[in-house]
């Protein structure tokens, strides 16, 4: 025996929970053109990361997959540069480069050491500032892009999301459309031009910095923006309409699972009641404690996952409850899913469940925080929707503050089974 | 360059801590040197299901998941051919609800009837899920098959086949336990804002009364040296033909590992490298082309791999893919493609330090691989690789006889 303290194990350790939850606020700097620099300055590691955030997402376009192909060809070639250059470039420094877009917004990122850093932001400049689109690439990205569409499309997850958000959204809206993968072939660099020229753009953009992010950083991306034309920019909003619920059916005999999508059409961030749904939402099948996963997974061992999520987009949102479970399960998993819901609409959430979920979500927002790019991907989402870092704090207190009253009114108001829309891809 | 220092307990647990000033969380992580490879070919899939029914429950912590969320922390696990990983984020306040769960099932998991039929079906519907339901879902049980004769790599984590996972019954999941979740097979490692002293005594509160089991000895399999070349053609419902070539390729702790993986980067790593370049821009053979080490600890494969573009013939297609691999046998690199390689890897280094998660699982990795000072030494390892080595390696092994080729068809509209 040794002379340390002996524990009794079956007495828990003390909890601790973190009385409040703030993230880094940012510092912000207005370029002369007008473009707000927002930076996190985390100067112990010696890393830098620059994002550059357009109104440009999928939402702009006139022609199917422009927006996001002219994201993707901007670093293909450049007045200066071939694509091999580009490449070689960024890959002798281990410059990280990445590209994203939603329906609303692209946004093009770099990650460098800072000891890289001037040759990363020398070739971020001539990629965002003087693209050229070669023919030759674009056909080489046209195909790759074709065959992985393909291949999501041969997934029964993936054909049940496309046709779950055409339902919600309708098919003919810039939320709600998907096209045939062909359709790539009908773009030319002429018409990834028109929509470079049109949407990437010194005021219709905003900028994220994080890391070791000092004076020179900031004015060396100030003049990359400032050095962006200036044109009329006209934001689209996407038509939002309730749909008539619909359960559709999509029969693939072969599956050995189903995927199943149910949901309806919400709202986005600036509804008041979009932080209360959330934890809702949580609760229902938002953590690997959830009611979901306790019920469709750990106690009836339908599926390997079932997640629900709330939405958020610029001009709306929707609930969307995902799962792929055994074929023969199928009619069980919804009934299940349905009686999950009705147990919410019926019951107040017990206490220590309520807490437990509100600790589930400090310990999302803690983990996202750590380290210097997640706060990055936080500071952007905050800037998309029209509200700062404070945000964060303010999200959390408002979690707090949320009764079990609160959230069974809320789930006799929107669980509404009658409205919910379905699909079902397999058996 | 992560500083850490490791201290081993009586009964054999090893513990590693790294101490991390910046951040209020911690990560604390177990590895169980225990994987696919330790299973017996008649029960495959042991390893991962005795994954899934550590979530279960254990003699004094009835639900695992329960306080890790109530301490704000998340959990997770993972199973691979060589090793179990399982891993807790929380604020560092809560260290001990950690330690607490993880010692509890290291001293006595509670493994009943219920949860492993509960976790049998989860585990066949993740089976389903991303082996039978999805496009290529067979093709790595395929090509292990090809390439492995001998060594229980030759089947996947997940299983040889559901029925297996249908079979196991509740003493094999026990005897599992009792060979290899024992303290010494296992090691702890834990990145935050403790000092070593502090975590040293916290672990030794919550496992040092943890009593030694024997761990079942690790056989030393090794593969016959492959002497002709294998080749396969299988015809699927997907959308894109694929072609795999793999070689197999020395241990993971050898410099030849190190090599390869250079020599891998240099062929695919990045849109300047050669299979991209080449295969992907000029010659438009395929529409996208990677060649990697899959990194196990016993001799494992190089591969390499391409999606080929409609109306490419097969053939020139893999013609494609040998022309690459003879350039680099017989032509030097070049001094920037082997510097590219080299401060990819010290970026990758250093992303990959950024979060005490990472910190915390790339410390138990390395003990994991017998040599915890090569987390720090193996840039010195990727830096002093010269272009001889090179040569020397891909002649070695980018032989026609050496080879296992699958080509993954798709089936043609009746």
């Amino acid at each position: 025996m040794n002379n340390i303290v002996k524990i009794k194990r079956s007495k828990a350790p003390i909890i601790h929970t973190p009385n409040d939850v703030e993230a880094l606020a940012e510092k912000i700097t207005e370029t002369s053109g007008g473009v707000k620099i927002y930076s996190l300055e985390i100067s112990q590691f010696d890393v830098v990361r620059v994002s550059f955030v357009f109104r440009a997402g999928t939402k702009y376009q006139k022609m199917p997959f422009l927006a996001a192909t002219t994201l993707n060809m901007l670093s293909e070639g450049t007045t200066t540069k071939s694509n091999k250059e580009i490449s070689d470039i960024l890959d002798l420094y281990g410059i990280y480069f990445d590209v994203s877009i939603d329906r609303d917004f692209s946004i093009v990122t770099i990650c460098s050491l800072s000891k890289f850093f001037a040759e990363a932001i020398d070739i971020l400049e001539d990629i965002l500032l003087n693209p050229i689109f070669p023919e030759k690439e674009l056909e080489v990205l046209q195909d790759r892009r074709k065959n992985a569409l393909k291949l999501e499309r041969e997934k029964i997850d993936y054909v049940a999301l496309e046709n779950f958000s055409q339902l919600i959204y309708g098919k003919n809206t810039p939320y709600g459309a998907c096209y045939d993968e062909n359709d790539y072939a009908n773009i030319k660099p002429i018409h990834l031009k028109y929509f470079y020229d049109n949407y990437y753009l010194v005021n219709n953009l905003f900028v994220v910095t994080s890391g070791n992010v000092t004076p020179n950083i900031i004015e060396r991306v100030s003049s990359i923006c400032d050095s962006l034309p200036r044109k009329v920019f006209t934001p689209v909003v996407c038509p939002i309409a309730e749909p008539d619920p619909e359960m559709k059916h999509i029969k693939k005999d072969e599956s050995l699972q189903s995927a199943i999508k149910v949901g309806r059409l919400m709202f986005n961030k600036q509804h008041k009641d979009f932080v209360a749904m959330q934890l809702l939402i949580t609760i229902l099948g938002g953590y690997f404690g959830s009611r979901l996963i306790a019920n469709l997974r750990e106690d009836k061992g339908y599926t390997y996952s079932v997640f629900a999520g709330l939405i958020n987009m610029e001009d709306g949102g929707h609930l969307v409850i995902s799962t792929e479970v055994a074929a023969e399960f199928t009619q069980n998993a919804l009934e299940e899913i349905f009686y999950e819901m009705d147990v919410l609409k019926r019951e107040l959430v017990p206490k220590s469940e309520l807490v437990m979920v509100r600790n589930v979500i400090v310990g999302q927002v803690l983990r996202i925080l750590d380290g210097p790019f997640g706060i990055a991907d936080v500071t952007i989402e905050s800037v998309q929707n029209h509200t700062d870092n404070t945000s964060v704090g303010d999200m959390i207190r408002e979690i707090n503050s949320i009764s079990a009253m609160k959230l069974r009114e809320l789930a006799q108001e929107y669980f509404d089974i009658e409205k919910m829309t379905i699909v079902i891809v397999g058996a | 360059m992560i500083e850490y220092k490791k201290h081993i307990f009586s009964n054999g647990l090893t513990l590693l801590t790294n101490q991390d000033l910046t951040t209020p969380m911690v990560a604390v992580n177990i590895v169980y040197k225990v994987g696919s490879k330790n299973e017996s070919e008649s029960l495959t899939g042991l390893a991962h299901l005795f994954e899934h029914l550590m979530f279960g429950g254990s003699k004094n912590v009835p639900s695992f998941d329960t306080p890790i969320q109530m301490a704000c922390g998340e959990n997770n696990a993972f199973t691979t051919s060589d090793y179990t990983d399982y891993y807790i984020v929380l604020p560092k306040e809560n260290i001990e609800t950690a330690l607490w769960i993880e010692s509890d099932r290291m001293f006595a998991l509670m493994i009943n009837k219920r949860s492993l039929s509960v976790q049998q079906n989860v585990v066949i519907e993740e089976f389903n899920q991303r082996y039978k339901n999805k496009p290529y879902g067979d093709l790595w049980d395929i090509l292990r098959k090809m390439c492995y004769k001998k060594h229980p790599y030759k089947w996947q984590t997940i299983g040889k086949s559901v029925a297996h996972i249908r079979e196991t019954t509740i003493e094999d999941v026990r005897d599992f336990y009792d060979k290899y979740y024992s303290p010494s097979n296992a090691i702890i490692s834990v990145s935050g804002d403790f000092e070593h002293e502090e975590v040293v005594e916290l672990v030794e509160r919550w496992f040092g009364d943890i009593e030694n089991r024997a761990v079942a000895p690790v056989m030393d399999i090794v593969e016959a040296p492959q002497r002709k070349a294998r080749y396969e053609i299988v015809e699927r419902d997907v959308p894109v033909d694929c072609i795999y070539i793999c070689f197999p390729v020395a241990k993971r702790m050898s410099k030849e590992f190190v090599v390869c993986d250079t020599i891998s980067d240099i062929l695919s790593g990045g849109n300047s490298s050669r299979m991209v370049q080449n295969l992907v821009r000029d010659k438009k053979l395929f529409t996208s082309v990677n060649a990697y080490l899959t990194g196990e600890v016993d001799a494992g494969l190089f591969v390499v791999t391409g999606q080929v573009r409609d109306g490419v013939k097969l053939e020139d297609a893999e013609d494609g893919l040998w022309s690459e691999l003879e350039e680099i046998r017989f032509n030097p690199v070049s001094e920037e493609e082997l510097v590219k390689v080299k401060n990819k890897f010290e970026v990758n280094t250093i992303f990959g330090e950024l979060n005490v998660m990472n910190k915390a699982m790339n410390l138990g990795f390395y003990e994991m691989l017998g040599d915890i000072d090569y987390i720090n030494n193996e840039l010195e390892c990727y830096k002093s690789v010269t272009f001889d080595e090179i040569k020397a390696v891909s002649k070695k092994i980018f032989k026609q006889g050496n080879s296992s080729t699958l080509i993954y068809k798709r089936k043609e509209n009746e």
